[in-house]
């Protein structure tokens, strides 16, 4: 059992160190290639190609004028309807397993768990937490807003994913890195502080965890109340109060399942009702 | 039906990775600009290329097929080397005047670009109140005659001489 839950827990780690690494090189190939040095077989794309979110931002201009706004290119779209089709399966399957910025901050807070055990993600008071978690929709709103007036990638002077593999460059921000440095400082004491309070992507796709396929459900009938779900659950979800997990923070880490955290077989799931196989 | 996390972790790696490469078959991963600038919409100038989009990423090449600016009036407008003005992109500007352009608030850079072009095709362009062009851009376009009265004037306070 134990052998089994530490390759489901590893299976995660390991798609989101190859985002990470390809992330990282694609990166690093491009800034080389700017110098004349060229990496064989890796892309040299620009990393808001490869960006979903500069999808989502453009999606006014591109509607109203044809046009992609600056920076942002068809690979964006692509892969913005790419995220879409999995959070409409899985929910946010892409912050649990693919964001790079998600990763990072989750691998800092297990320094933080180490240093703070139970107490770790639990400093902000719950009443004051509940209404946080509505921040990042004013987050997205104003980026939607601003990019339509402007039509410049504005985020992109606050945006700690690309203060992340560019802080080496004068194309940064001084506001990004700073934000970056806050997100990697505050991960020692909540998880994912980004994901949770600011990231105007995380709001946008943790709208499609209400409509998702495959749920995070959990069987009453064999639920001990052991509440080891709730522990586990790096976004707070109470997964033991409901038979399915609707909460717009919800990441699909799959912590809370009878893979990882729940002791009982076949009582805390990703699965779709009445499906069969 | 029930997904595991080995199946999860499959079929999100294969949904990206097999998403990027259908679309790749079909000529839709493009991860480069297209440097085509969107049109004015509408007025007088509606259906013409529009200055406000040229972006950083634009060579001098791209913005001589958008808006027929001859590339050696661009290089002697801005400075730039014969030899490297084809493949000369605007962004670079910002670089090659950095340290010669000392008062603050002062920027040459994409946004100049967008004023020189618009200036030299007629086309009605607000510029950043930061943006400044070089004097001999300024040469270029009164030997063209396309400035007016108040722009010879508004270019009198936002034009540098780098040529010192
Ligand atoms: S632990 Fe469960 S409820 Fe919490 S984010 Fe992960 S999958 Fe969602």
């Amino acid at each position: 059992m134990v052998a089994k839950k530490s390759s489901a827990r590893k299976i995660r780690l390991v798609v989101q160190i190859f985002i990470f690494a390809l992330i990282a090189l694609i990166t690093l190939s491009k800034t080389l290639e700017e110098t004349g040095i060229i990496i064989p077989f890796l892309s040299t794309a620009s990393l808001h190609a490869l960006c979903p979110f500069g999808g989502v931002v453009s999606l006014y201009q591109y509607i109203t004028t044809g046009t992609l706004v600056q920076k942002v290119h068809e690979s964006s779209l692509v892969l913005m309807y790419i995220v879409i089709l999995l959070t409409l399966a899985f929910g946010g399957v892409f912050c649990g397993w693919v964001c790079p910025l998600g990763s990072i901050q989750e691998w800092i807070g297990k320094i933080g768990r180490k240093i703070f055990k139970r107490k770790y993600n639990n400093f902000v008071p719950a009443g004051i937490d509940k209404y946080l978690r509505y921040l990042r929709y004013g987050v997205l709103a104003w980026v939607i807003y601003a990019t339509a007036v402007t039509g410049k990638l504005i985020f992109v002077d606050v945006d700690p994913y690309f203060a992340l593999f560019n802080f080496w460059s004068s194309e940064v921000a001084v506001a990004a890195l700073v934000i970056l440095g806050l997100t990697l400082v505050g991960a020692i004491f909540v998880e994912r502080p980004w994901c949770k309070y600011f990231c105007p992507y995380g709001a946008f796709l943790g709208l499609g965890n209400l409509i998702r396929v495959f749920k995070i459900r959990r069987n009453n009938s064999t639920c001990i109340s052991c509440k080891a779900c709730d522990r586990e659950c790096p976004m707070n979800i109470k997964v033991s109060e409901s038979k399915v997990v609707l909460n717009h923070q919800c990441i699909t880490c799959l912590e809370c399942t009878s893979e990882l955290a729940c002791p009982v077989d076949n009582t805390v799931n990703l699965s779709v009702k009445g499906v069969k196989m | 039906m029930r997904i595991r996390a080995n199946v999860l972790g499959i079929l999100v790696v294969i949904v990206i990775f097999g998403g990027i490469a259908m679309t790749s078959v079909i000529g839709l991963w493009n991860t480069t600009n297209t440097k085509v600038p969107a049109q004015i919409s509408s007025g007088k100038y509606a259906g013409v290329s529009d200055p406000a989009d040229i972006r950083g990423s634009y060579s001098f090449t791209d913005i001589n097929r958008n808006f027929d600016v001859s590339i050696e009036d661009l290089a002697a407008a801005f400075g730039v080397e014969e030899s490297i003005a084809p493949g000369f992109k605007c962004k670079d500007l910002e670089a090659l005047y950095a340290g010669m352009v000392e008062e603050e608030g002062i920027e040459i850079g994409t946004d100049a670009v967008r004023f020189f072009v618009a200036l030299y095709i007629e086309i009605p362009y607000t510029p950043a109140e930061s943006t400044f062009i070089p004097t001999s851009a300024v040469e270029i376009l009164k030997e063209k005659g396309v400035l007016d009265d108040e722009q010879l004037t508004y270019l009198e306070s936002h034009s540098l001489d780098l040529s010192k």
